[in-house]
């Protein structure tokens, strides 16, 4: 799964290396309208919905972080 | 009477002296403090800045650059904001364009040193703590010198043949414009704005000047917010904000994640959207959300200082009709005109033309652009009148209020910023490699593709253009074609392609 959101990813930063960072909100690494297609291509591919209060800096600096979200989110969906 | 924003500052700082004017995360300034720091850094400015030629700010976007652009007024000379995330390369067009010779900047926006072999650069940390006097005699001749034509700001906007352009605004235009933004939405000192359009981008003439015209309170919202909506709308209630003007990607962000079910802004009463086309499902959203905040759509390009049309909403929207743009703002007249230079009737589609205050100068050193765009009225035979053409197409409905319909040309909006499909092909066509290339916007998926020609693989190109253009420019898709297919004409079929991968 972590391959798949980092192919999301890449798509829409192309620039940015979704392996090597680590804060990407905190360092301004991704911006905000990178923020807002991100989280609609995830709720989209995934089936899931992403609230105002998850959308925090601890679940979107990093790919890991981001995945965990992703995960947590199809489980509770299940 | 009023003939430049120094005016604003002066009168605003004698009505309000210790009311807060402008406040980030590092500074609060008061009016009169605001007058004292921009009268002594523009004392240090004097021995370098000229009259009526342009001085570039440096600046991420805070109190401070707002201190250096009305210090660079107070010399008599314009500024120019420049986004310091642009690449050094960009920024090099701009000065080249501009030719400019001074640039202030701080410490902590770590200019790159290319830039700073490239002209004269001044430290607003070194101005401030200099030991010197204010040059009262000398800022108080500038002026009693300064007219309302003279330029206040050139902003640069993206180019189709590559190279950026500068709309150079007077402060006429930029007065017009805060008079009648003032007045229409009856802003007073009570107005808490929080700002959100970068400084570089026109619509923040808005925010700055009404706060400074009418003594209001601007905030500086993080940047890091606006990726983080519950923590947004909690920074609106935080700071008491009651008015704000953002691009609708922002306003949209905050319903689709559903953020009024977790806080509503408490203060809110005043929302206006510009920039881009607000989708009427999200504003309905907002509008069942908050149904007692007055809400108006603006419209209009740089050159015509950002806003040539409103629209206070009035009545409901189906989520499928098209909120309108409205009509003209005040001493500006808006035609619909058909291609062959007669008014669009009832119905008909017509280029949003304009005539009036609010019209830019021209591009700065750039007679032939400037000639293009802004062209005699077709309507007036008699005297000499310049109208803007937008480029932008709409129509009148059954209320007489203009529609947008769809850009003219290859201009896209794309995450709230103004850009030319044909600047991303200079930069990708650049790359060793890359021997033809066609961009398009997929408007579904907010995509910007890329079609190419060429033995080059896209991680290369991507990496090379990055130093070229923005990063919101980079495409996000790249397609690689044996050969680009080519209409009756012999040229790229753009239609084709844009069919093929857009339309899927």
């Amino acid at each position: 799964m972590k391959d798949e959101i980092k192919a999301i990813l890449e798509e829409i930063c192309p620039d940015v290396d979704f392996e090597a960072e680590e804060a990407l909100i905190d360092d301004g690494v991704i911006g905000s309208f990178d923020v807002i297609q991100i989280l609609s291509e995830l709720m989209e591919a995934y089936d899931i919905v992403i609230d105002a209060d998850e959308i925090e800096p601890e679940n979107l600096n990093n790919l890991d972080a981001i995945t965990a979200l992703v995960e947590k989110k199809i489980e509770e969906r299940e | 009477m009023i003939k430049s924003v120094l005016d604003y500052m002066d009168i605003t700082a004698a009505r309000f002296p210790d009311k807060a004017a402008y406040i980030d995360e590092e500074k609060t300034i008061t009016f009169e403090g605001l007058r004292q720091e921009v009268n002594k850094i523009a004392s240090g400015m004097l021995p370098d800045a000229v009259y009526g030629e342009p001085v570039l700010v440096y600046m991420a976007k805070s109190v401070d650059c707002i201190e250096a652009f009305l210090a660079v007024r107070a010399t008599g000379a314009f500024y120019v904001p420049i986004d310091v995330e642009m690449p050094a390369q960009r920024v090099r067009h701009v000065i080249d364009t501009c030719r400019a010779r001074l640039i202030i900047t701080r410490r902590c926006d770590n200019i790159p040193e290319e830039l700073t072999g490239a002209c004269k650069v001044l430290y607003m940390e070194d101005l401030l703590a200099s030991p010197e006097a204010v040059r009262e005699e000398e800022l108080k001749k500038i002026r009693a010198r300064q007219i309302d034509t003279d330029p206040i700001y050139a902003i640069f906007t993206s180019g189709s043949t590559g190279v950026p352009k500068g709309v150079l605004i007077s402060e006429r235009s930029a007065i017009n414009f805060t008079e009648w933004y003032c007045e229409t939405f009856e802003f007073t000192e009570e107005e808490i704005f929080a700002n959100q359009t970068p400084f570089y981008f026109d619509a923040s003439v808005k925010d700055i000047y009404a706060t400074l015209r009418c003594g209001s309170t601007m905030y500086i919202v993080p940047q890091k917010l606006f990726s983080l909506p519950a923590r947004l709308v909690q920074f609106l209630n935080d700071n008491k904000v009651n008015c704000i003007d953002w691009v609708p990607s922002v306003l949209c962000m905050i319903v689709n994640f559903r953020t009024f079910e977790k806080v509503k802004p408490q203060y809110l009463k005043k929302v206006m959207f510009l920039g881009e086309v607000m989708p009427t499902k999200q504003f309905n959203q907002w509008r069942r959300a908050l149904p007692d905040i007055k809400y108006a759509n603006l419209y209009g390009p740089t050159e015509a200082t950002g806003d040539c049309t409103f629209y206070k909403v009035n009545r409901e929207f189906a989520d499928t009709e098209p909120i309108p743009i409205g009509n003209a703002c005040n001493n500006t007249e808006v035609m619909l005109l058909k291609e062959d230079g007669t008014l669009a009737g009832d119905g008909e589609t017509g280029e949003i033309c304009v005539r009036g205050c609010s019209l830019a100068l021209g591009y700065y050193n750039d007679p032939e652009k400037t000639a293009k765009a802004f062209t005699q009225n077709p309507l007036q035979k008699n005297y000499e009148e310049k109208i803007y053409h937008t480029g932008d197409m709409g129509r009148y409905n059954e209320y007489g209020e203009i529609v947008f319909v769809a850009r003219g040309d290859s201009q896209i909006k794309h995450m709230g910023h103004r850009i030319e499909l044909g600047e991303i092909e200079t930069a990708v066509g650049s790359v060793d490699g890359v021997d033809r290339v066609c961009c398009m916007y997929n408007k579904n998926t907010n995509r910007i593709i890329a079609v190419y020609e060429g033995a080059i693989d896209s991680k290369e190109i991507i990496a090379r253009v990055k130093d070229i253009i923005p990063r919101y420019m980079v495409p996000n898709q790249f397609v690689q074609l044996d050969s680009l297919p080519l209409n009756m004409n012999g040229k790229i079929d753009r239609a084709l392609l844009a069919k093929t991968y857009t339309e899927a």
